[in-house]
């Protein structure tokens, strides 16, 4: 066993372990932080900015303080390899909590801890795997590589858990090592979980009992019809309660086939964490469905404690996180997938039967997606307003194109193309002589007869686009579907603030619900996050659209001009009616009177029942419904367009007409 | 310099339907992967016997499993042998004209097993090269393009000595049956002859069956650690989890859809019981 100095500094055999270690990543780093007797969890762990952290004292104890080098190596790799950098950690995460939720996150206990766990147990196995690689190919085969000799030991401090078991086992098959080398041949028995089928009795029973006495009361009070329907529901939740325990039951666990597939996963995706991550995820998630009252084992001791100390994630790693196409892919547990590939190619070899084209349907699959709500409790540490505009802008993004209008800059002047050749008459400027025309109509000029002139002809410019101002006020009342509840209200929202942004223009954003309940910032901006944080905000009271605000706002600034545009888009309900005065009659005529001084105000409504459209149109705005997410981003289109091609006012236009 | 490859290939090309070698084009670099029939010139000689019917995979393995092989037994007799990059490496430099659809893979075995046993007439190997004979001809009598491709490349393994040199431990060829049927039959059943050559971990699925059953342990490797890794790569034994997995996951299917009309059921009683 190597000398380890119970220090915070590095000896000398630890020291030309750290060189090695680095040597093997090729990388230089400062020294890492000895923290002797730290009484952590696990003898190793790191933290961003890169720092690595050891307490080599409880590495002895465990039996692997003689591979100083390996230990080492690891915990560089978190930094070289996996995650490597906070986005990819969180990343990483993601993809970990995304499996869980379609395999069954409602029975594991613990989510987030185990997202936290199977994220760096995932590292932990490309790191490992690397390393080994690493040390194989500058040792020589002759040997075992050092990573595999200290798994050896730690592969023996032993679980018994069966998610292990895989693991172990994918470390065998990717190191070429016989079965029952880190971990038993044989994979543990499935758990009989005893406690739960008691509960399940009793609970029956208690049931059982509790429905007598409803019934005998029934029966006392009640017409017979009464009782025959409470029965017939009672029949019902049976009926229900034992297909969810047939349910229950079916676990898509198959240690050996998982812990080949783990190790097919590993060599995969050695360079692509994050997308790896999914499969990893999907292929052990499924040990970790209903083990709310086994004993956890957990990993051996010894494993590396992963990152500690993280900070939630900010606003901008929210939208980085969230915007990786890689965490859009449909989870599907590898084992289906791979099944379903062998499907597929053994039919067009004519070897199989025809193929089944239902089983390479989406709709096959169990996963749920992974939404909203979702996401929130994933990020729950970070603030909540930031995750919903990160979701929004990640689901927004496909949609966002720059939103320009029509330019009022008059055509540059003095613009001409050549146009046709016309004869040069006597009398007409000599200079407009086109010489090289004539002489190619007859070397022998004869003015007025042979000489040309090129005719020029003024250029028609193109229609010229520029950035516009948006003012946008959305329904945050108690009727409209809340922003933490995938609203298409606040998804059109997005893409329209973001298409103005990109075309560069600015947004103003008024949240509003009932009377006093009105936020937002005064003024237009170009700062997507204080607009995606004001149409995020939700008060859920009732519904009163302000008009006395928006009325003050646009007092007394006459009519739009060339130079002076302005468009205003509501998104809101059936409630909106208030905007026309329903409820607040001193207001009544204030959107006909502000709509005259706009070129553009459109109303996008979640109103099935289209109850706005009258009063809407009578005070000259423009309608679009939406009802379902999907909705949104033709509306915002539509909406766009109407944009793009609203012809500027002119300056021959009377002003005034409008004052507030 | 004449008694290079080229009588090894006039030996292989006699009736066999083997075009002109050429050695830089193998079955790894040849796209697609089976030659077009233009590519490979008809065998001169009789064409194969009509008596062929097409199986499937599962009657191939039907053949294999009627042969009753103990893998136990095979595996505590096994010798150290080469090592599975010799095997693996000669399974990727298999000329294309090899794996041609239209090889007469019998008249090919007659004419690799000549090479390999010698022409000798002596009992013993007359023997054993009629046992092979006998299952190529099975082989050829299956009708499949699947078994027929493991055949010549098993015939490959054996005959590619000549061109490339002999293996570090040479072959018995007491076991060429069992190895030949191995191949065709149990392997090639499930997993196509082109991946062996094309895919890396497939092609150490068949080096590592094809030492097997020649009666060799991969260099390096001792009976548990081959027995092992063969099993963690056997592409019939995960088939078999795999389809396990999928008529799980369908059950699975079933089941919440069964979960989802129930719970209706049961919200449609308790709001017509309110």
């Amino acid at each position: 066993m190597s000398p380890v100095a119970a220090g915070t500094r590095l000896t000398s055999d630890q020291r030309a372990a750290w060189g090695s270690a680095q040597a093997l990543w090729g990388v230089e780093l400062h020294d890492p932080e000895l923290a002797p007797h730290a009484k952590a969890p696990s003898f190793a762990w790191f933290t961003f900015p890169p720092q690595v952290s050891f307490d080599l004292p409880l590495a002895d104890r465990l039996g692997v303080g003689g591979f100083l080098e390996s230990i080492f190596a690891h915990e560089i790799g978190h930094h070289a390899l996996s995650p490597s950098t906070r986005l990819t950690s969180l990343k990483i995460q993601h993809q970990i909590a995304r499996a869980l939720a379609a395999t069954d996150a409602a029975r594991i206990p613990n989510v987030q801890d185990e997202v936290h766990r199977l994220s760096n147990l995932w590292s932990d196995m490309l790191i490992n795997v690397r390393v080994a690689e690493a040390q194989r190919r500058r040792d020589g085969p002759a040997v075992p590589p050092e990573m595999v000799r200290m798994w050896t030991v730690l592969g023996g401090n032993g679980s018994g858990d069966t998610l292990w078991w895989v693991v172990l086992r994918a470390y065998e098959v990717l190191w070429g090592l016989a079965a029952g080398s880190l971990c038993p041949a044989e994979p543990p028995a499935a758990p009989v979980d005893a406690t739960e089928e008691k509960r399940r009795r009793r609970e029956a029973s208690t049931t059982a009992q509790s429905r007598k006495t409803v019934l005998e009361n029934m029966r006392a009070t009640k017409s017979k019809q009464k009782v025959a329907e409470r029965e017939q529901d009672f029949l019902a939740q049976d009926a229900a309660a034992e297909v969810q325990r047939e349910f229950d039951a079916l676990a898509l666990t198959n240690p050996r086939l998982d812990a080949g597939l783990l190790a097919e996963t590993v060599r995969t995706f050695g360079d692509d964490p994050v997308s790896g991550a999914l499969r990893f995820g999907m292929l052990l998630a499924p040990y970790l469905v209903g083990q709310e009252d086994a004993p956890k084992p957990g990993a051996p001791a010894g494993v590396c404690d992963g990152e500690t100390g993280a900070g939630p994630a900010t606003a901008g790693e929210l939208v980085a996180v969230l915007g990786d196409a890689r965490l859009q892919e449909d989870p599907e547990h590898p084992a289906v997938a791979k099944a379903r590939g062998l499907v597929a190619p053994s039919t067009t070899t004519g070897m199989s039967d025809p193929p089944d084209t239902s089983m390479g349907s989406p709709a096959t699959s169990t996963g749920q997606g992974y939404g909203l709500a979702k996401t929130l409790e994933l990020y729950r540490a970070s603030a909540a307003n930031d995750v919903t505009a990160a979701w929004y802008q990640t689901r927004a993004r496909h949609f966002v194109r720059p939103l320009l209008q029509r330019s009022t800059t008059a055509p540059p002047a003095g613009t001409e193309i050549p146009g046709p050749l016309e004869s040069w008459e006597l009398g007409d400027d000599l200079a407009d002589i086109d010489w090289a025309a004539s002489m190619a109509r007859s070397p022998t000029i004869v003015p007025g007869v042979t000489t040309r002139r090129r005719e020029y002809l003024p250029d028609v410019p193109p229609v010229a686009s520029v950035s516009l101002d948006l003012d946008l006020y959305i329904d945050s009342s108690g009727s409209m579907v809340s922003p933490a509840r995938e609203s298409p209200a606040v998804l059109a929202g997005t893409i329209l603030i973001l298409s103005v942004l990109r075309g560069g223009g600015r947004v103003r954003v008024t949240s509003f619900a009932a009377a006093g309940q009105v936020a937002g910032g005064h003024r237009f901006t170009r700062d997507r996050l204080e607009a995606l944080r004001d149409l995020t905000y939700y008060f859920g009271g009732g519904t009163v659209f302000p008009l006395d605000l928006y009325g003050s706002r646009y007092s007394g600034l006459g009519r739009t001009s060339s130079s002076v545009r302005r468009h205003v888009v509501v998104l809101s309900d059936e409630g909106l009616l208030s905007m026309f005065g329903a409820g607040q009659p001193q207001y009544a005529d204030v959107a006909a009177r502000v709509r005259r001084g706009l070129d553009t105000a459109t109303l996008i409504l979640q109103d099935p029942r289209r109850s706005i459209t009258t009063a809407a149109v009578a005070a000259g705005y423009d309608v679009e419904y939406i009802e379902r997410m999907d909705d949104a981003p033709a509306a915002c289109a539509r909406l766009a367009r109407r944009l793009t091609e609203s012809e500027p006012s002119r300056a021959t236009r009377t002003a005034g007409g409008f004052r507030g | 310099m004449a008694e290079g490859p080229v009588p090894f290939w006039r030996r292989l090309t006699n009736s066999a339907g083997l075009r002109d070698p050429d050695i830089s084009e193998t079955a790894t670099n040849a796209t697609p992967f089976s030659p077009p029939a233009d590519r490979v010139s008809r065998p001169a000689g009789a064409p194969e016997p009509a008596e062929t019917m097409v199986v499937d995979s599962e009657a191939l393995l039907d053949i294999w499993f009627a042969r009753e092989q103990d893998d136990v037994i095979v595996w505590r007799s096994c010798l150290p042998g080469a090592s599975v990059a010799e095997i693996a490496t000669r399974l990727s430099l298999v000329p294309a004209a090899f794996l041609a659809d239209d090889v007469a893979v019998l008249q090919l075995a007659e004419n690799i097993l000549e090479i390999e046993y010698g022409a000798s007439g002596t009992t013993s190997p007359d023997r054993r090269r009629q046992e092979v004979l006998r299952i190529v001809d099975q082989v050829r009598a299956t009708g499949s393009g699947a078994a027929r491709r493991g055949a010549a490349l098993v015939l490959w393994l054996w005959a590619s000595d000549d061109l490339n040199g002999p293996l570090s431990v040479p072959l018995s060829p007491v076991w060429h049956g069992r190895a030949m049927a191995a191949l065709s039959f149990r392997l090639a059943a499930v997993v196509d002859p082109a991946e062996w050559v094309r895919d890396a971990d497939r092609r150490d699925e068949a080096a590592r069956t094809f030492l097997l059953w020649s009666g060799h342990l991969p260099a390096g490797e001792d009976e548990a650690t081959a027995r092992s890794i063969l099993a963690m790569r056997d592409s019939l034994q995960q088939n078999t989890a795999l389809a396990q997995t999928m008529a799980d996951h369908e059950h699975r299917l079933q089941v919440t859809k069964r979960l989802q009309e129930a719970r209706a059921r049961e919200a449609a009683a308790r709001y017509s019981n309110e």
